[in-house]
């Protein structure tokens, strides 16, 4: 697409995706608005959705709301990338009419283009009246947080017994004492145990069904036991506790395993004694299990060799739930972009178009509508193809799968499928090097932090909270060496946590 | 068990409208934020409460002739965060049990056995069900969670409250029983009945007004067609104190 073409589709294009030449990598909107705003609460806990300034991102006929069509004006045709100094020229100006200025309305987090979207200011009652409330509201009040704390991480409010004795200890005295509590507490079976808070917080990253389970406590139908996904949550929690590395959800080599509120990891997989040979038993073995005595598979975790494992990124249960039989196996890839660092292609979220994307398994992904989305997701997804699902290679790397196992069923060109890929616009030549690049990125620090911040505060930052979740993600990443634990010791002294 | 509580029901409806004190005569069927608030309601320390009374005066009623001439008390400051949760099904499980000290296991069943908590209204209370539904993550507080909340609370009372009465070691309920199944609400150990559910629940003593306002609704129950007067105001004051927002939000 040349320089000269309308802004109209210009701008829309790049918001969404889709505008790049096949050379070049072209930021989307959003990102470009995060690097001239870094600070913006918009900018917080992702990247702005597109309605920021659209009303429609349909390249065939986008549309802007107020703030939108003044950015387009400010910018007069300019490449999207002057979008820094459009910004400076609309600051001022008010475009949706709600009394607030563009900037206010980016300072404080709202959407400049809505007149239903404005800042509101938390008003605080004066101290006169606030003499006879149980806790102190509008600023950090300790036995406040005290007995929150206790419900977060432990699960149960402290006995008046024990909340008596905080009340009566001293400020310094308390603070100790909430955080001896937040370690008794992240150590509790409501927290780190089977189907505590830690395992709550994979499901939606893991998708566990029961039907199709191996292992304790399998499906019912045999044929059906694909894989045991409780190395999977097990292997997040691992990486949640104590002093190990939240990175490792996506870089372990390991196996994770658990004993009551007790995590252990091993190079390789157990032997899980409680899977004993039942008499008369009689099933097939598989490969990538390991098998009882009667040759049965059981504990179906993780198959993949330990120098292409990238911890719940190439899991057995992610290679037979979410690659299936797929080619190109997008789905998976985008479970991951969503799951631990956040963006969800699906409502154009992390937006990194790299080219128009090649069709190589004939699905039309380079269509104009559909290059939107898969100029960022194909690329992201190339280093998945060599991870077999289902297949002769079930579950394990295999170099040679594109030519080897959908030639006949995807067409000629599917064999050209690269393994090389992009992330954050950033070339990735395998897997391993995605998942280095996703580590290493600030999408995964602010996305590892923001599901305890939405576990412990109800719902992403707002406005006021910015600058305190921005400080917590950059801390975890810096100084915590990516620590959750002791990133959540600093959660519990902010005033976002502490103020009821 | 059943006539007993029916019984009890028939007895909170006449408190619920409007025989009763005038906290108790909230209605719990609009969300799980106005279950029951006939406690916090009168209580001057709750932020965020709707108080109605927030004197450690017994409630008056000075309408006779149906006009309320009082002045409307100012309503209390309100947080500009509403930092609230609501405790969901495994917090408010494990708040219940140490509350009433029975077990998870005799909490709340429901058609024949399964657990309120674990199982038939886990969804409800904000709960998820991974492996069977694919219930990721919490739904939110949805239509039907103050009524689980209502049936989970009130058989974990009703559970407590028998247990006690059996008991020559009651855990909370030791008031002393009178002709025709009334209690005796003169008894010190009413009062401490009222303090016990305040400290173990809401990790404070009530105020005066509170504790009146509970010892009230004795009488509200004594007229109505309960068998078990004394029983079952036991009951309504336990069910009274563990639905409130102090209780049921953190």
């Amino acid at each position: 697409m040349a320089r000269s073409t309308p802004l109209i589709v210009l701008s829309a294009l790049a918001c969404s995706v889709g505008w790049v030449s096949a050379a070049n990598a072209e930021p989307s909107g959003p990102a470009l608005m995060c690097e001239a705003l870094p600070d913006a609460p918009l900018c917080a806990a992702g990247l702005p959705q597109c309605s920021l300034c659209h009303e429609s991102t349909d390249p065939a006929m986008p549309t802007w709301n107020p703030f939108g069509d003044d950015l387009a004006l400010a910018l007069d045709g300019d490449p999207f990338d002057q979008l820094e100094m459009a910004l400076a020229a609309v600051s001022d100006l008010d475009s949706d009419g709600d009394g607030f200025t563009n900037d206010e309305e980016l300072e404080a987090g709202t959407a400049p283009g809505d007149p239903a979207s404005a800042p509101a200011v938390p008003m605080c009652p004066d101290d006169a009246d606030l003499e006879d409330l149980l806790y102190r509201i509008c600023s950090y009040d300790a036995q406040y947080a005290y007995r929150r704390l206790s419900l977060d991480f432990c699960g149960r409010q402290p006995s008046f017994e024990a909340y008596e004795a905080f009340s009566a200890l001293g400020p310094a005295e308390q603070r100790d004492a909430m955080h001896d509590t937040l370690d008794t507490c992240l150590q509790s079976e409501f927290w780190r145990g089977r189907d505590g808070v830690l395992w709550q917080l994979a499901y939606s990253k893991v998708r566990p069904v029961h039907s199709l389970k191996s292992g304790l406590d399998p499906s019912p139908l045999t044929q059906l036991q694909i894989a045991d996904y409780d190395h999977d949550l097990t292997l997040f929690a691992y990486t949640q506790i104590d002093d190990h590395d939240a990175r490792d959800v996506l870089l372990a080599d390991y196996f994770a395993r658990l004993d009551g509120t007790t995590y252990t990891a091993a190079p390789e997989p157990f032997e899980d004694s409680g899977l004993a040979c039942e008499e008369d038993e009689d099933c097939p073995a598989a490969e990538g299990c390991f098998q009882n005595t009667c040759g049965c598979f059981v504990g179906c975790t993780q198959a993949v060799i330990p120098e292409r494992r990238q911890g719940m990124l190439t899991t057995r249960w992610i290679a037979l739930y979410s690659t299936m039989f797929t080619a190109i196996p997008r789905n998976t890839a985008a479970q991951a972009y969503r799951a631990y660092l956040g963006f969800d292609i699906a409502k154009q979220e992390g937006l990194y178009p790299v080219g128009t994307p090649a069709d190589y398994d004939n699905k039309g992904v380079d269509e104009e509508t559909c290059a939107v989305c898969h100029s960022t997701l194909d690329a992201l997804t190339y280093p998945f193809t060599r991870f077999s699902g289902f297949g002769p290679q079930r579950a394990l790397y295999f170099p040679e799968r594109m030519e080897h196992e959908f030639f006949a069923h995807e067409g000629p060109d599917i064999a050209n499928t690269p393994e090389a890929g992009s992330l954050f616009g950033q070339p990735v030549a395998d897997l391993r090097e995605w998942a280095q690049v996703a580590a290493a990125s600030d999408a995964f620090a602010r996305a590892t932090v923001l599901q305890y911040w939405e576990l412990t505060m109800g719902g992403p930052p707002s406005p006021e909270q910015t600058e305190t979740f921005a400080t917590l993600w950059h801390d975890f990443r810096d100084h915590h060496d990516y620590r959750v634990q002791a990133m959540l010791h600093d959660l519990i002294d902010t005033e976002a946590y502490g103020a009821p | 068990m059943r006539l007993e509580a029916s019984s009890f029901l028939v007895s909170l409806l006449l408190v619920a409208c409007g025989g009763g004190p005038a906290g108790a005569s909230q209605s719990s069927t609009d969300g799980a934020e106005s279950t029951g608030d006939v406690a916090s309601d009168t209580s001057p320390t709750a932020p965020g409460s709707t108080t109605s009374a927030d004197t450690d005066e017994p409630p008056e009623d000075d309408s006779d002739d149906g006009t309320d001439t009082s002045e409307e008390p100012p309503p209390p400051p309100t947080s500009p965060t509403a930092n609230v949760h609501f405790k969901g099904p495994q917090r408010l499980e494990n708040d219940l049990t140490a509350v009433l000290e029975l077990d998870a296991e005799e909490l709340c069943t429901e058609v024949g056995g399964a657990s309120c908590t674990q199982d038939v209204h886990k969804v409800a209370l904000g709960g998820v069900a991974p492996y069977d539904l694919g219930i990721y993550t919490p739904a939110g507080i949805g239509a039907t969670a103050p009524i689980a909340v209502d049936r989970l609370t009130l058989q974990a009372c009703m559970r407590r409250i028998d247990l006690d009465r059996e008991s020559s070691d009651p855990v909370l309920f030791a008031v002393p029983q009178l002709g025709g199944g009334t209690a005796d609400i003169g008894d010190p150990s009413a009062v401490a009945f009222i303090d016990g559910l305040y400290t173990r629940g809401l990790l404070r003593h009530p105020t005066e007004a509170e504790t009146q306002t509970l010892l009230l609704m004795h009488a509200d129950i004594a007229v109505s067609d309960s068998l078990l007067p004394g029983r079952d105001w036991g009951v309504a004051t336990c069910f009274a104190v563990l639905t409130t927002t102090e209780f049921l939000f953190y």
